[in-house]
């Protein structure tokens, strides 16, 4: 039995692995690098949706919650409701359709009913609802 | 210029390069090679016109959310032959889907892609691959709201993938939406990562070429020697062919540039969707195949013909190669043209109003049409 042999191949593993090692830990670092490092939008408490006198019944606003579209929807018995405006088929933003009092995406035909449920089209889901709150006449949406 | 030579004879063995570069250029080439063989170096041509360009565009273009959109107005209004730069490489784009489409269909129907030459259709396949990913990523370089959108639209889509979608979705726009991280991705991809891979895949390629030779029309395994007869030298006979469909091209580009000039549009805003968002030319096909299925199924639907088209060679193993003695593959291949082709037109008039013959028509979501009252 050649007494080198084993010697060479404990070698040539130990060498192997050891590339692995460097290479893999090195990889690891550079996939984490990647990843994003933080969630973006919602940051702290309730974002501002406008004043509650100018939002008529039946009608809607878009708003800006922190970068993210925010649709305000006043209903016709009073009170109001705020949706999510990304449709979750795939991202565009909804539009409130005054003539049929349905939240319309304009890419691919989606509609929304104002309770933010599908009525047609590809969506999967409804769209996300956030609580209102009414502090006087400013409205503010927990997003 | 002796001086030179005989100063770089004394350093590197010159009889040998001579030698190699002298077998290169009259290398023969088979005798039904013809002006449809010029569709593969008019895609070399564009790779060069986009590398160009692109480090043109590069050195007026700020790749941030703020002044992504004024970089690329400056460059088309204000900057010296701007517009000519912008526009070479904006129609350069699309001309170098179309040559390396044209320049596939002749490989299949010649059956060029046949044993031994397996690779090179795939590593060809591979860079139209990339090539639609450098579309991919460039089209939402100029930050307008066409270009958001459809990569909103495009990212959405990958969310659907079980289990990792959500995050691949995510590390690709590095963020929950498109945004300046999506923006900084998508330039270092397009202007670092996707050049190196295509610039490997291309070598890779061309070396399969020059070591193979191109196919002739025998069957496989029945292929002549590269001499006798017919057979034409590369230099200076199909060169010079090259050279003329060079000149012509570059003149019809420069002419649609002028007629057609690239646009702008508005920049984007991420709270309003504009109506009729649809995806350029060449992702039509799979943006109308992906409405026709559940999200899911859509995308495990629309992965099957360019897994096929990948793997072609290594499912149609016939040793024939001549058009008329292939008749199920042809057929199948003109098939996936025809369909291809309807689907792209399907895409296009989907959601849009037409007259035609003084008939209005709406085309719904589907494609389908309906007369307007």
């Amino acid at each position: 039995m050649n007494p080198e042999l084993p010697r060479r191949t404990v070698l040539d593993f130990a060498l192997r692995a050891g590339f692995a090692l460097v290479a893999g830990g090195m990889a690891v670092p550079g996939a984490l690098y990647l990843w994003p490092a933080s969630r973006q939008g919602p940051g702290e408490g309730p974002v501002p949706a406008g004043p509650a006198d100018t939002l008529t019944p039946g009608s809607a606003r878009m708003v800006n919650a922190r970068g993210r579209p925010v649709l305000v929807l006043a209903k016709p018995d009073g009170g109001f409701r705020a949706f999510s405006a990304i449709c979750t088929h795939l991202g565009c933003v909804v539009k409130w359709d005054d003539a049929t009092k349905t939240i319309l995406c304009p890419c691919h035909a989606g509609v929304f009913g104002s309770d933010g449920k599908v009525q047609s089209g590809p969506p999967p889901r409804p769209l996300p609802e956030y609580d209102v709150i009414r502090a006087g006449n400013e409205l503010k949406v927990k997003v | 210029m002796k001086r030179l030579r005989s100063w770089l004879a004394e350093r590197l063995p010159m009889p040998a390069i001579d030698g190699f570069l002298k077998a290169q250029a009259s290398k023969p080439l088979p005798p039904h090679t013809s002006w449809w063989h010029t569709f593969g170096s008019l895609a070399l041509f564009l790779l060069v016109n986009q590398i160009v360009t692109g480090i043109l565009l590069m050195v007026y273009y700020r790749p941030t959310t703020e002044q992504a959109f004024e970089s690329v107005g400056y460059i088309s209004a204000k900057v010296t032959f701007g517009w000519l730069i912008r526009g070479l490489h904006a129609w350069g784009s699309t001309l170098m889907v179309i040559m390396l489409l044209f320049h596939m269909i002749r490989t299949f129907f010649s059956g060029a892609f046949k044993k031994p030459r397996e690779l090179t259709w795939v590593a060809g396949a591979l860079t139209l691959a990339v090539t639609l990913t450098f579309c991919f990523t460039g089209y939402l370089l100029p930050w307008n709201q066409l270009s958001y959108w459809a990569t909103t639209v495009g990212t959405e889509a990958s969310g659907a993938i079980p289990v990792a979608g959500q995050g691949l979705r995510r590390l690709l726009l590095g963020g929950e939406a498109v945004s300046q991280e999506t923006l900084s991705r998508f330039y270092v991809v397009h202007v670092v990562v996707l050049p190196w891979v295509i610039g490997a895949l291309v070598a890779v390629h061309f070396a399969l070429i020059r070591v193979q030779g191109l196919a002739t029309l025998e069957r496989v395994g029945e292929e002549r020697p590269p001499k006798g007869a017919g057979w034409i030298p590369f230099f200076p006979h199909h060169v010079l062919k090259e050279l003329m469909v060079f000149s012509i091209f570059l003149a019809a580009m420069i002419t649609l540039v002028v007629l057609s000039p690239a646009e702008l549009g508005e920049k984007a805003d991420p709270l309003v969707t504009p109506a009729g968002i649809k995806p350029e030319w060449y992702f039509l096909p799979t943006y109308q195949l992906l409405k026709y299925f559940p999200q899911l199924l859509g995308l495990f639907v629309s992965m099957v013909p360019p897994l096929l088209v990948l793997i072609w060679p290594f499912l149609d193993r016939t040793p024939e190669r001549r058009f008329s003695k292939r008749p199920v593959s042809v057929a199948i291949g003109i098939s996936a043209l025809v369909l291809a082709v309807g689907l792209g037109v399907l895409g296009w008039v989907s959601e849009r109003k037409l007259s035609l013959f003084g008939t209005p028509w709406h085309f719904d979501h589907y494609g389908m049409p309906s007369r307007e009252p």
